[in-house]
């Protein structure tokens, strides 16, 4: 209880004193999460409408296989993509190993089978009566695609805030891709797991509550636009 | 305006429900199909729409049979606009769901506001244009639904039961607007219904469809047994082959 009271009033001093270094990592941990929930976003949408128009027969099982997916370790994407970008690896000439990108690229994998599958499920849930009257009205395929992603879109925004809770709270991609360097690659997490290696439980505390305060921040933000759009 | 031969059409979907249709409407006019509840009305609406494809016969709009190529269907369809007997509302406000056959166009923003104002004044929606329209009672959805679909001007205009459930000031302007829309633009309007009153007042030609067969067309007033001097403001019933209604 004295280290979680410590850690409230080292987290209170951390943000009233814009402490430099927590400031640094912070802004970089959401630009981080930013990056890869926007692009995995804007992959994925188009993505889950055509997957979702599609009368494919293994569109069931592909389904099925993205949602396995959302329990995806981190530590495997991780690794993964240490392989793919290591020097020896396919895309080591790219050289963005233990660089933001690659922790970016990380994020992307981590999270698109999320985005992916409740954007899916989402798109899934409009009325067929919704798509015919798109349709009725002179839409293109394209454009009902837009259509039912704008009637889906509190789901989508769901899958977003998801997705960005995954990437701002992981780990293992960050530490075997990022490398925790200093002034570099350092996020939020990666602080505290080094602070709490060295000991420092009261920071790596605070680093945890800033953690949480900014992902709620986030989460109210997109409860206020999904609120404004209904 | 669009001419519509319909040839020898079936449309199987579980069960057989339309079969061996065979309808001529001209260029300009208004056509009515009658007939009761389950008798195929909609179902020929939404192949008239090109949302469903026939299982045998064909369509064709001014001589021309339309492909299952989808940018042709979407040429044709973009001519043409549905009201359908249960409207859908998109979750958007009341001037967006006009305006939205608009931007599907590519029309500039300023003709999307100038185009939607008038027919929302039109159809005496102005007041309501910042409302979202799922908050609408069923007679305003109706007006909604109709302003969507007259504002682009279509060739063939389809209305599937476009007055049920509205009270009398609604039905009326429905009705006054489709005559306006025929009188001016020449579109060629197809009404399905059950209700008479509603197919005499608006139509000069009819089909009568029991059990997916038309079993009588021709003029409205030779079909309902109408004098020709009075059209019915009540509902009036109808009985052929021994069915009412």
């Amino acid at each position: 209880m004295k280290e979680l009271a410590g850690a409230f009033a080292k987290a209170a001093q951390l943000i009233i004193t814009f402490d430099p270094q927590v400031l640094e990592v912070t802004f970089r941990t959401l630009r981080i999460s930013l990056t890869s929930t926007i692009i995995a976003g804007l992959l994925c949408l188009p993505f889950a409408g055509i997957i979702s128009f599609s009368n494919h027969s293994g569109k069931r099982a592909f389904i099925s296989f993205i949602q396995t997916l959302y329990s995806l370790p981190t530590i495997c994407v991780g690794l993964l993509v240490f392989i793919l970008f290591s020097r020896s690896g396919p895309f080591g000439n790219a050289g963005i190993l233990f660089t933001p990108s690659a922790m970016v690229i990380a994020q992307i994998i981590l999270i698109s089978p999320i985005l992916l599958g409740l954007t899916i499920s989402g798109l899934s849930s409009v009325d067929k009566p919704v798509k015919d009257t798109a349709v009725s009205l002179g839409a293109s395929r394209a454009q009902v695609i837009w259509t039912v992603i704008k009637e889906a879109r509190f789901s989508v925004i769901s899958g977003i805030t998801m997705g960005f809770g995954r990437a701002i709270s992981e780990v293992g991609c960050a530490i075997i891709v990022g490398g925790n360097i200093k002034g570099f690659t350092r996020i939020l997490t990666t602080s505290i797991a080094l602070e709490t290696q060295r000991g420092e439980l009261e920071l790596a505390l605070a680093l945890g509550i800033i953690l949480l305060t900014m992902a709620l921040i986030i989460n109210l933000a997109l409860s206020i636009v999904e609120e404004k759009s209904r | 305006m669009i001419h519509i031969r319909i040839e020898n059409l079936s449309f199987s979907y579980e069960k057989e429900v339309l079969k061996d249709i065979s309808i001529e409407i001209k260029a300009g006019q208004i056509f009515a199909l009658i007939g009761p509840v389950g008798s195929g009305k909609t179902t020929l609406l939404r192949l008239l729409n090109l949302l469903d494809s026939p299982s045998s016969g064909k369509i064709c709009f001014d001589d021309v049979e339309i492909s299952s190529s989808p940018s042709q269907k979407l040429e044709m369809r973009r001519k043409t606009s549905l009201v359908f007997q249960k409207p859908v509302m998109f979750n958007a406000s009341v001037f967006d769901n006009v305006a939205y056959p608009l931007k599907l166009r590519n029309y500039q923003r300023r003709h999307v506001r100038e185009m939607t104002e008038r027919v929302l004044e039109d159809t005496g929606l102005i007041e309501l244009a910042g409302r979202n329209a799922r908050a609408l009672s069923g007679g305003e959805v109706q007006r909604v639904a109709f302003a969507r679909a007259i504002v682009t001007n279509p060739h063939l205009l389809l209305l599937d039961e476009p007055t049920a459930n509205c009270d009398r000031t609604t039905i009326n302007l429905i009705e006054q607007l489709t005559m306006k829309l025929n009188h001016e633009t020449g579109t060629t309007i197809v009404l399905a219904t059950h209700a008479m009153d509603v197919a005499s007042r608006l139509a000069g030609t009819a089909a009568v469809l029991i059990d997916g067969r038309v079993v009588s067309t021709g003029s409205i007033y030779k079909i309902l047994n109408l004098t020709g001097t009075e059209l019915p403001q009540t509902a009036i019933s109808c009985n052929i082959n021994g069915l009412t209604f």
